[in-house]
């Protein structure tokens, strides 16, 4: 029975394959407009894709869970809690615009809840879930 | 997408989710003094050290292995019970009662080893024979647990202790990141005399001993849960010294008790209470990416619902997103499949269908349902078709018997009579899961970050109790989810959810309404206030209250 079911998935799984997918890709620049440089920052997004380190020269690239035509917001966020957002930013093949994160310290982020932290939705196997009555 | 009401709470904008929200200061004696609920707010604020929680339902159990459908039992389980692993904040492997780990023979078997040291609640050494016993247990058909559980497990060949902290597991093939099948939580074997059988009658389920953060104390008489710290924990001592598990079914006394901080914590705001809550500047409200989605399912034992174009015009006749803005304010997004939009299973390329009567109405009378008799309701094979639609009745349902009420309005337009039933709950869920005696349900599906949806479309899970209740059958949708179970490859898995999403979306066999924006409200005295979107307190044991505030 698993035979078959693997046998007959072959073209399946080939025709389910893709070439590279979307990524997100930038820079973080400081309030005046600069790049960031050498700074200890992580960019990730919401909904959640990765969370990755910035380059010394301020670029970032999140190429991991990343879906096309869905809308992002960025953040980028250092230890201190400064940090930056890009919201509703679509990903799709015309939009080959680079991504600007402004840090920016009017938010004060030493309270956020997450803390720096992102939870990102990760497969887990089989899983678990829940049959419950809708509010 | 995430909004928040803004300051003046008059409407709504977009927000980064890390953004609290703190607005304003509400009196609230008066209101204290109608609930009588204040008392236990001025007992506590001398030394506030403590959390107190509430749940709109009481856990089916206190054991994490029998529970069946009880989000209380879930997110209790988690203060509790540890499993081998867990999933971090970044969604990485880490080891829980597991220090590590080694994976053999292509994804064929893995090596745990054990943390030394671990006691149970109740002073026992934790071993490698505990993890043994609780795959036994699960494994044994005498054991009366959900055949999910089960199901999960059987690609286990072996499993067998080398030592008292080493203990080695062989799969019957390759398991892509075998570590992830060890998110169950481990029983202490002790505690059943070393028989593997879980019964529902068992004295454990009343009284469980773990190896978790918290310890069960006891259960009051009013059903409230207290759970004290576990001092002798491997990585320290929590920081909050107690948590109790309120049980309190009226959602509206739920949230003056909150306002009132009678309760510090409320896992679930109803979107209509945000502001209010908001508007007191005492609570933290975090916005969660909660995996649920809600959904209308069809019966396809009636041979009217069979038929996939009546389905798609209730789709059609359906406004979802005017629904959604007059009931839940907004706070949500329309969807067009089996997945949360924020879950990595959701495909952005789906449009929701759109709401057009026309449509919907040409559908049904290319299926051949046509108001002969021009009473209003139109007739398939010469009989009028009237479908039961069956609801829970319980306190805080009033957003789903108002989407309800709006289905069966809707359902009017296009002439199909649609008579509501309800039910209590723990009724509801046995006539719809179990009997299969509905026409159409209005229900949610809450989610791991697992995105599998084999259990819900697959044929062979229309039994009795199966997720599939709707019976469901579609040879593609079967083909897809089988090999959806046994791909190791994750960019696979991915295409194939994104296949299901398209088809499920055409096909119809519910009509995919939103997911929802989670918000939990907490006192802000609370800090590193982290959550799990499923399991809720995974990382519970880092929350403080710093000493100036308490």
């Amino acid at each position: 029975m698993l035979k078959k079911t693997a046998l007959l998935s072959i073209p399946l799984v080939a025709s389910l394959f893709v070439s590279c997918g979307p990524t997100l890709k930038g820079v973080v620049v400081l309030p005046n407009g600069t790049p960031t440089q050498n700074m200890k920052l992580a960019v990730y997004s919401q909904p959640p894709t990765d969370s990755v380190a910035v380059k010394p020269d301020g670029t970032f690239k999140i190429s991991k869970r990343v879906a096309k035509g869905q809308t992002y917001t960025l953040i980028a966020e250092d230890r201190d809690g400064n940090m930056g957002f890009v919201r509703n930013y679509v990903v799709n093949p015309e939009n080959t615009e680079k991504i600007i994160i402004h840090l920016s310290k009017e938010i004060d982020a030493k309270d956020a809840v997450l803390e720096g932290d992102v939870y990102i939705q990760q497969d887990t196997g089989p899983g678990e879930k829940i049959f419950k009555s809708s509010q | 997408m995430i909004k928040k009401t803004d300051s003046k709470g008059t409407g709504t904008m977009k927000i980064n989710f890390l953004q609290i929200l703190t607005v304003g200061l509400l009196s609230s004696s008066v209101l204290a003094q109608q609930v009588g609920i204040a008392k236990s707010k001025n007992e506590d604020s001398n030394n506030k050290q403590q959390i107190i929680y509430a749940e709109l339902i009481q856990p089916d159990t206190y054991n994490p292995l029998t529970t069946t459908d009880n989000e209380t039992a879930l997110r209790l389980s988690e203060l509790i019970f540890e499993s081998l692993v867990y999933i971090d904040h970044r969604g990485e492997v880490q080891g829980r009662l597991a220090e590590n780990w080694k994976v053999f023979n292509g994804n064929k078997r893995i090596v745990f080893t054990l943390r030394k040291g671990i006691k149970w609640h109740d002073g026992t050494a934790f071993s490698a024979n505990d993890v043994k016993f609780t795959y036994d247990a699960i494994m044994n058909p005498l054991s009366d647990l959900p055949t999910d559980r089960r199901k999960a497990l059987e690609v286990i060949e072996s499993i067998k202790p080398l030592s008292e902290n080493v203990v080695k597991i062989d799969f019957k093939q390759s398991i892509p990141e075998p570590e992830k099948r060890f998110l169950f939580k481990i029983l202490p074997a002790h505690l059943f005399e070393g028989k593997p059988v879980i019964s529902k009658l068992s004295k454990f389920n009343k009284l469980p001993v773990g190896t978790g953060y918290y310890k069960f104390e006891r259960e009051t008489k009013n059903k409230d849960v207290i759970l004290v710290a576990n001092k002798d924990h491997y990585l320290g001592q929590p920081r909050i010294p107690s948590f109790t598990m309120r049980y309190q079914p009226e959602v509206s006394l739920l949230v003056q008790s909150l306002v009132l901080n009678a309760i510090d914590l409320m896992i679930e705001v109803p979107p209509q209470k945000i502001t209010e809550i908001a508007n007191t500047g005492k609570f933290t409200i975090l916005p969660y990416n909660s995996l649920t989605f809600a959904f209308f399912g069809y019966n396809f034992n009636n041979p009217v619902l069979r038929l996939k174009e009546v389905r798609l015009a209730m789709t059609y006749a359906l406004n979802r997103q005017k629904m959604l803005d007059d009931i839940y304010f907004g706070r949500g997004e329309v969807i067009s499949g089996p997945f949360s939009p924020a879950s990595w299973g959701y495909n952005p390329d789906v449009d929701p269908l759109s709401y057009d009567l026309e449509k919907a109405r040409a559908l049904l009378k290319k299926a051949g349902l046509v108001d002969n008799n021009k009473d209003g309701i139109v007739e398939y094979n010469g009989k009028p078709v009237r479908l039961r639609l069956k609801i829970p009745l319980y306190s805080g349902n009033e957003g789903g018997l108002s989407v309800c009420m709006r289905f069966q309005n809707h359902m009017k337009q296009i002439g199909i009579d649609v008579a509501l039933e309800h039910r209590e709950i723990v009724k509801w869920k046995e006539e719809v899961k179990t009997d299969h005696n509905f026409d159409i349900v209005f229900a949610e599906w809450l989610f791991d970050n697992s995105s599998n949806i084999y259990s819900l479309f697959h044929s062979t899970e229309s039994g009795p109790g199966g997720d599939n209740f709707i019976s469901y059958n579609n040879p593609r949708v079967d083909s897809l989810l089988s090999v959806f179970s046994t791909t190791i490859n994750q960019e696979v898995r991915r295409r194939i959810n994104y296949e299901l999403h398209r088809i499920l979306n055409e096909d119809s066999p519910y009509t995919f309404l939103w997911t929802l924006e989670k918000n939990a409200a907490i006192d802000s005295k609370v800090k590193k206030f982290i959550v799990q979107p499923y399991r809720f307190f995974t990382f519970a044991n880092e929350w403080f209250i710093p000493e100036e505030a308490r």
